[in-house]
């Protein structure tokens, strides 16, 4: 998988958020998510990265967990978003939109500035 | 799973449970790891980086995990410096000829004793230490 075209402190303070994001509609498991964030530009997110990060989801009661076995595999670990979850990802992504914009405004050209 | 795998697997359960991290929270862990090298076929250390520094990320290193050897040499000489000591002491009172130091038999007994409760304590320090971390912990 390519390298994200973002840096790498984007993607760290991204990652929670995007997290949620992606199984706020379908649960989902370590690998499936990692595929998901490469698919949507994130690059190749390690597993040292996603698994402490989905532990700590977990701990904090953002996510849920069930374990399914697979056949003659170690099994998959599914995680599904919780309440909490829902609620820290609304609030999460109207921060974020908040943030994005006030940045997007900042580093507009100076003419659009002016403009406006 | 590859030979390289089952050894990281088996690595990280070791250095997990040297961290004090309860067996059954560090078998989820080792388990999502097996999980996750047996779905992509990638490399452990490509992916989650060496096992000293996968594991940080759930339980860092305590201070008996990293002051481990120290410890145990310390330790070592202790249980062997007060046996010496306590059986020279008893050695000495059953026969008065037998000297150490210029130590009564009395004091070298004494000593030995008293190196004996440092080790007790270093040990029951540790015990406190790793059922404190054990409690901590919740996955």
């Amino acid at each position: 998988m390519d390298e994200s075209p973002w840096p790498a402190d984007w993607v760290r303070v991204a990652l929670p958020g995007v997290v949620l994001a992606i199984v706020r509609d379908e649960e989902s498991y370590g690998y499936l998510i990692a595929q998901c964030l490469g698919a949507a530009g994130f690059g190749s997110v390690k597993g040292s990265v996603l698994y402490p990060l989905l532990t700590r989801l977990e701990q904090d009661g953002a996510l849920a967990s069930t374990w399914r076995e697979g056949a003659g595999g170690p099994g998959r670990k599914y995680y599904t978003i919780t309440d909490l979850g829902r609620e820290r990802l609304t609030g999460y992504t109207s921060a974020w939109a908040h943030f994005a914009s006030s940045t997007a405004a900042i580093l507009a050209p100076t003419k659009t500035k002016d403009a406006q | 799973m590859t030979g390289t795998a089952d050894d990281y697997v088996t690595e990280l359960t070791d250095e997990l449970s040297l961290r004090d991290v309860p067996p059954e929270a560090a078998e989820r862990i080792v388990r999502e790891v097996s999980s996750h090298l047996a779905e992509s076929g990638e490399d452990p250390i490509q992916s989650f980086g060496t096992v000293k520094h996968y594991a940080d990320e759930f339980a860092p290193r305590s201070l008996t995990r990293r002051m481990l050897l120290p410890l145990v040499v310390l330790s070592g000489l202790l249980g062997a410096g007060s046996a010496f000591m306590v059986l020279s002491g008893i050695f000495g009172f059953i026969d008065p000829s037998q000297g150490l130091w210029g130590l009564a038999p009395g004091t070298r007994l004494a000593i030995g004793i008293v190196l004996f409760g440092c080790l007790l304590a270093l040990i029951a320090a540790m015990t406190v230490s790793s059922r404190r971390r054990l409690a901590m912990w919740k996955l």
